[in-house]
């Protein structure tokens, strides 16, 4: 240990070697990774996963802003890692491919909140989304989710009724909250979460099964 | 509770050089300590209150994203690099090549800092774990950091003592380790990302390194030199300190995936994290028999040195035996992996460098720390700080943990068991935070001490109130 080259040397060599393991080498064999292509029923090509709509890419970004992964994750184990599946968060466990189009993918690493990676193939309504947005209490007694009521704004109703766009509360004194474009946008992009398409490296259920 | 036996006086003629850059190291790591821990305490407030502070840059995600910044790099980085830059000088017997460059170095460190806040409050967050801070700034913290870095690999180079202490060892390790890990995030994840998940991994790696080839290596290297020179009593069984070092080396860059088990990524990846995460236990047992102090000594440098190896200890063992899959199962995803991190980050790191720093106030600044009572209230609000807030954060964890494994028991229920839990985390933190305010007082009195003439206590009995026979004699 008196030898300051050898000291040098052996300190840049131990982490180089890990750099290479975890981070040279995982880049390589994810980086070629492309959505999946295969023909349905109808014969026609279908992409896995889905392009978002303009509307939840921007809501991706708000998502991210706002750090909603503080408490959500949005990754499905498999069974034998933890009680996901039978929870209903998922169909199956989640795969590199389903995040191809987040950037960065939001994988979290709390679970105060439920697991996101289905949220659109399991939720109500978009508005019921947006009220749950604005206020989570209104939607699930007993939330700890603070919401984004910041995103809506209150006004007064107007002379003609209640605004098309206004969330559907109880009547309250002739205020109506309007979510706000970007309100709109998170709650698209909550819709479009879904990572449940067939891929070859994760069968759904039951074909595994079937496989067997 | 005494000031240390015999207490080098003042600092060594050489050791001149190193004076400002330390003292301007500690100092701001000192305060980004407290901004981070109050950002940290209101996040933990919002997690069971959520509707206070209804505004989006009071949004949990945001002030987390601060706290955590923030305690890494300002607090614990820059503090350790102060204590760092210290021991390099006084082991080597040398002098730091160019004090001016640290000061510059870490001066644009503090700028990108304070920037980085609001940019994260207005929601200029990366998204990436661990690395939210926007990436020019991050590039600029790279660059303050290699200026004041540069300093400490040049006073290893131009040492001129015959053969490396232990803490120099851990140091250069930790200097070279930091810059590549950051530069490889930054990079990678940040800057040049790769569609999907690969930013996850490369972040992992981050992550994962900052806390075992950073933030360990530094903490070691202050108790490795300062326990001994404490206690008067040299490290038991020497002779393991190398494969201690060594194996931290070898295992610490590989546990990247421990985050990450059953995660979306290829199933080698997990296993290499899961078996080097295990395999930690060696530098930290060997670690923890070189440090272990017994029952000698009870200056406050000793006292922090102490709680930092039982921190270290523990936090190792419980940090080991998580990342064991059927453990991994339970626990992942839960307030209990907050509740180790906090007590290796805030138990071992932080508690090891204020051993560092109790040593050392009085040689860079020629002065004692004037008041007795507030070290006192510091060691012990720091302890039951920690007690409160690692302890709520793993019983409130272990239990949510078993919640969530039980598919029949739904997320409302867990969260109704973990809510008071949640509350007491943030008392233990509000706790720790007023520890580390007590610390600070006394440093501001030895500061304002600097405009009296030598030997007056008058500032300490006005401002506190007590009785000249409880100050520092």
């Amino acid at each position: 240990m008196n030898y300051g080259p050898l000291l040098f040397f052996g300190v840049l060599a131990t982490l180089a070697a890990s750099w290479l393991g975890l981070v040279a080498v995982p880049r390589h064999q994810l980086a070629p990774l492309d959505a999946d292509l295969s023909t349905n029923s109808a014969n026609s090509v279908v992409t896995y996963p889905p392009a978002r709509s303009g509307q939840a890419v921007q809501g991706h970004a708000i998502y991210v802003a706002h750090g909603c992964v503080a408490c959500h994750t949005q990754q499905v184990r498999a069974a034998k890692d933890g009680s996901d599946l039978a929870r209903g968060w998922g169909r199956r466990r989640t795969v590199a491919r389903d995040y191809l189009r987040d950037s960065p993918a939001q994988l979290g690493a709390s679970r105060l909140g439920p697991d996101l990676a289905n949220y659109g193939e399991r939720l109500g309504t978009n508005a019921f989304n947006l009220v749950r947005l604005y206020n989570p209490r209104m939607a699930v007694t007993n939330s700890i989710c603070e919401g984004v009521p910041f995103l809506f704004e209150q006004r007064p109703v107007g002379l003609t009724g209640p605004s098309p766009e206004a969330l559907i509360l109880p009547p309250d004194g002739g205020v109506e909250i309007i979510p706000s474009a970007a309100a709109r946008q998170l709650a698209a992009y909550l819709t479009s979460l879904s990572s449940g398409g067939e891929l070859p490296e994760a069968p759904l259920p039951a074909k595994e099964e079937g496989n067997r | 509770m005494s000031v240390p036996a015999n207490p080098p006086a003042s600092l060594e003629a050489h050791e001149q050089t190193c004076r400002l850059p330390v003292l301007y190291l500690l100092g701001s790591g000192l305060i980004w300590l407290l901004v981070g821990l109050a950002f940290s305490a209101l996040a933990s407030l919002k997690l069971h209150a959520p509707e206070c502070l209804p505004f989006a840059w009071a949004s949990l995600g945001r002030l987390q994203a601060v706290a955590s910044n923030i305690l890494l790099l300002g607090a614990a980085s820059q503090t350790g690099l102060g204590v760092a830059l210290w021991l390099l000088v006084h082991l080597g017997k040398t002098e730091l090549v160019s004090w001016g460059s640290a000061i510059i170095g870490t001066v644009v460190w503090n700028l990108a800092l304070t920037a980085g806040i609001p940019a994260l409050l207005l929601g200029g967050s990366t998204g990436i774990p661990g690395l939210e801070l926007p990436p020019s700034l991050g590039v600029l913290v790279l660059l303050g950091y290699l200026l004041v870095a540069g300093n400490g690999v040049a006073a290893i180079m131009g040492c001129r003592r015959g053969g490396y202490a232990p803490a120099q060892w851990f140091i250069l390790g930790a200097l070279l380790w930091f810059a590549w890990l950051y530069t490889t995030a930054l990079v990678t994840a940040v800057y040049f990302p790769s569609r999907g998940i690969f930013a996850a991994i490369s972040a992992g790696w981050f992550n994962q390194g900052v806390l075992w080839l950073w933030l360990t290596p530094l903490a070691l290297a202050s108790l490795y030199h300062f326990i001994p020179e404490l206690t008067g009593k040299p490290v038991r069984s020497p002779e393991l300190a190398p494969v201690a070092f060594w194996s931290l080396a070898l295992f610490g860059g590989w546990t990247a995936t421990v985050g990450l088990v059953g995660g979306p990524i290829p199933a080698w990846l997990v296993s290499v994290g899961v078996v080097a995460g295990v395999l930690l236990l060696i530098p930290v047992l060997l670690a923890s028999v070189n440090l272990y102090v017994g029952a000698v000594g009870s200056s406050p440098a000793v006292r922090f040195a102490k709680l930092a190896v039982g921190s270290f200890t523990l936090g190792g063992i419980v940090s080991a035996v998580t990342s064991l899959r059927c453990a991994n199962a339970v626990l992942h995803f839960t307030q209990f992996e907050v509740a180790v991190r906090e007590l290796l980050q805030l138990g071992f790191v932080s508690a090891a460098l204020f051993a560092g720093i109790y040593a050392l106030v009085p040689r860079l600044t020629g002065r004692k720390l004037p008041h007795c009572g507030l070290v006192k209230a510091h060691w012990a609000l720091t302890v039951l700080g920690l007690l409160i807030g690692v302890g709520a954060y793993a019983i409130g964890g272990w239990k949510q943990g078993w919640g969530l494994a039980d598919a029949k028991v739904d997320l409302l229920s867990v969260n109704a068991v973990l809510k008071p839990w949640l509350r007491l985390h943030t008392v233990g933190l509000a706790v720790f935070l007023l520890g580390q305010l007590t610390f600070t007082a006394n440093v501001v009195l030895l500061l304002v001490g600097f405009a009296l003439p030598v030997g007056r206590t008058l500032v300490t009995e006005v401002v506190t109130g007590t009785a000249p026979a409880t100050a520092a004699k």
